[in-house]
């Protein structure tokens, strides 16, 4: 008893020190772009490229990037969306709901992502060190890069491409992502995932049957508007949605004047699975 | 028990050979694919590519895909797509310890490289590791990402024109380094410091420690080649500045031969099943 005692705190500890390292970089996430001083001060507007299209990444010798890893579905904290629903509508299967109560009760000491496996589904926004979009009109497609163990998921956008059917589709932790523009939102649909992550931070299960729908609005220079639409019959008794704003950050992920995404890589931190309970 | 241990790796090893075997062949296979494969290497395919402000294009070219093929890099030694100017061992200038510890690394076939136990695939083995590699060149944001479908890894080369690099006491020691990039002409040079010493920088086992110092230099000499020559920089492991190289060979079906030509996706510790029985 004392045992599992102690590995809990560890656990504890661990999300502390997430709170911790996290908490210094939310000011200049919201701090404003190039020369505008005041914190506060209205952002400058949504860049757009040379042939018009919303440009979510740096301006032509900018830097910066996106400050994930800190969205919820729900309606909780200040980014989330105001059509965020309550734990309570989440429209969970019986199964699905008892399993994320279980998640929550062990404090997520059971999540894939602690023992540095890859961020997949809404994951890829919900851990730390930042993320870029690399738009390729050119190459019909969109390359999204990350600072977590230095991940980077495809978004094809060739007109008319469509998913391979479901016999061919090879599970994977990104799934098989296609991507359009409708006006100014970027709309990426995705199937194709495998079982063995958590699709965001918290553990809201999901089953192969998932089929993503994300959604980028960047509303000004600093922030980008991420809906996601889960269609997931095996875990969810309907479609639903949520989402948060992601804040623009110029910085280095520490606060230093670099805006580039620096080199995390989980697995050579990793020193606590072989201590965690239940392996 | 030991005999089962190394059974375990040898039948991992020959599953790998026999998933790479086709790919080799169909790397050196012709642009476009075609059942080429068993013939000679062919000609070379064109020009080098250029992008509208008249750079080299390391990519695909407008509306195509492909990516790079790297795998049989051979670091040392003249076959296979070595380059001839390449070393032999007995050439390489190793100090006494970095000899005698790559030796023994060779003696254990490669079963402490921590790249096996998923490690990420730093210095030269970025480009050696399987699972195709490429370049996207953003000269409006004066950097170039490099993306490897080895553990979905990426790493930037920082383009800025008189960049340097951090002093020594700033360096946070990676398994990416410290990457400065210009060209020279058609030829990409790259300029790393700031390793750590946490990985093998090559596939062979060749040491190197924190001050390894790596110039790599690309030459995109035809559509399907990179002329690739490194030069290693490292007064802890060796006694002088020694130089290799090999031709990349470009690739423009997926990695299992089926049309695309896409990186996939590969995650070494999704299947790492190996490692705790592994000898330690």
């Amino acid at each position: 008893m004392t045992m599992r005692r102690h590995w809990l705190a560890a656990g504890g500890t661990g999300i502390a020190l997430t709170v911790v390292l996290s908490t210094p970089v939310i000011p200049h996430a919201q701090a404003p772009a190039g020369d505008r001083e005041k914190p506060g001060a209205p952002s400058a507007p949504t860049p757009r490229r040379p042939d018009g299209s919303v440009n979510l990444g740096a301006i032509p010798d900018g830097k910066g990037f996106w400050n994930n890893g800190l969205g919820s579905l729900l309606r909780t904290g200040d980014r989330a969306l105001p059509t965020n629903l309550t734990l309570e509508d989440v429209p969970f299967r019986p199964w699905a709901k008892a399993l994320y109560e279980f998640r929550r009760f062990r404090g997520g000491l059971d999540d894939p992502h602690v023992r540095c496996q890859p961020a997949g589904g809404i994951r890829f926004f919900t851990v730390p060190n930042g993320m870029e979009f690399i738009q390729q009109p050119e190459l019909n497609r969109i390359i999204m890069i990350e600072g977590e163990n230095r991940e980077w998921r495809r978004v094809a956008m060739e007109p008319g491409r469509k998913h391979p059917p479901e016999e061919q589709l090879n599970p994977s932790y990104f799934g098989d992502s296609i991507g359009w523009w409708e006006g100014d939102t970027l709309v990426v649909d995705t199937v194709g995932y495998n079982e063995k992550f958590w699709m965001i931070r918290g553990g809201m299960p999901h089953t192969k049957f998932l089929h993503l729908t994300e959604r980028f609005t960047r509303l000004n220079f600093d922030q980008l508007k991420y809906e996601v639409t889960i269609d997931d019959k095996g875990a969810y008794t309907r479609t639903w949605s949520g989402g948060w704003i992601m804040p623009w950050q110029a910085t280095g992920y520490d606060g230093s004047d670099s805006g580039e995404i620096h080199e995390y890589f989980c697995i050579d931190n990793e020193r606590d699975s072989e201590h965690m309970p239940d392996r | 028990m030991r005999s089962h241990c190394y059974g375990g790796v040898a039948a991992a090893i020959a599953l790998a050979i026999g998933v790479s075997l086709p790919v080799l062949l169909d790397a050196q296979a012709p642009a476009g694919g075609g059942q080429a494969a068993a013939k000679p290497a062919p000609p070379p395919a064109g020009p080098p590519p250029r992008l509208p402000n008249g750079q080299i294009n390391l990519g695909a070219v407008p509306g195509q895909k492909g990516f790079w093929n790297s795998f049989n890099g051979q670091i040392i030694g003249k076959t296979g797509n070595s380059l001839p100017t390449n070393l032999t061992i007995e050439e390489v200038p190793l100090r006494p310890w970095a000899r005698a510890l790559y030796e023994y690394r060779d003696f254990r076939d490669g079963l402490d490289d921590p790249h096996a136990r998923c490690q990420p695939a730093g210095g030269l083995r970025f480009l050696t590791a399987p699972n195709g590699t490429e370049f996207i060149q953003q000269p409006e944001l004066n950097r170039i990402i490099m993306i490897d479908g080895e553990n979905r890894d990426w790493k930037r080369i920082a383009m800025e024109p008189g960049r340097k690099h951090p002093s020594m006491d700033e360096l946070n020691p990676s398994y990416f380094g410290d990457s400065i990039g210009r060209w020279e002409g058609d030829t990409l040079v790259v300029d790393t410091v700031g390793f750590n010493e946490k990985f093998w920088a090559f596939r062979n086992g060749l040491p190197h420690t924190r001050f390894l110092h790596l110039t790599e230099r690309y030459t995109r000499i035809d559509m399907n080649r990179i002329r690739f020559e490194f030069t290693v920089d490292d007064p802890g492991a060796y006694t002088r500045t020694w130089s290799g190289g090999w031709h990349i060979n470009w690739q423009s079906t997926n990695y299992d031969n089926s049309p695309n030509g896409e990186i996939h996706e590969y995650f070494c510790i999704d299947n790492e099943r190996d490692s705790e029985h592994l000898e330690r």
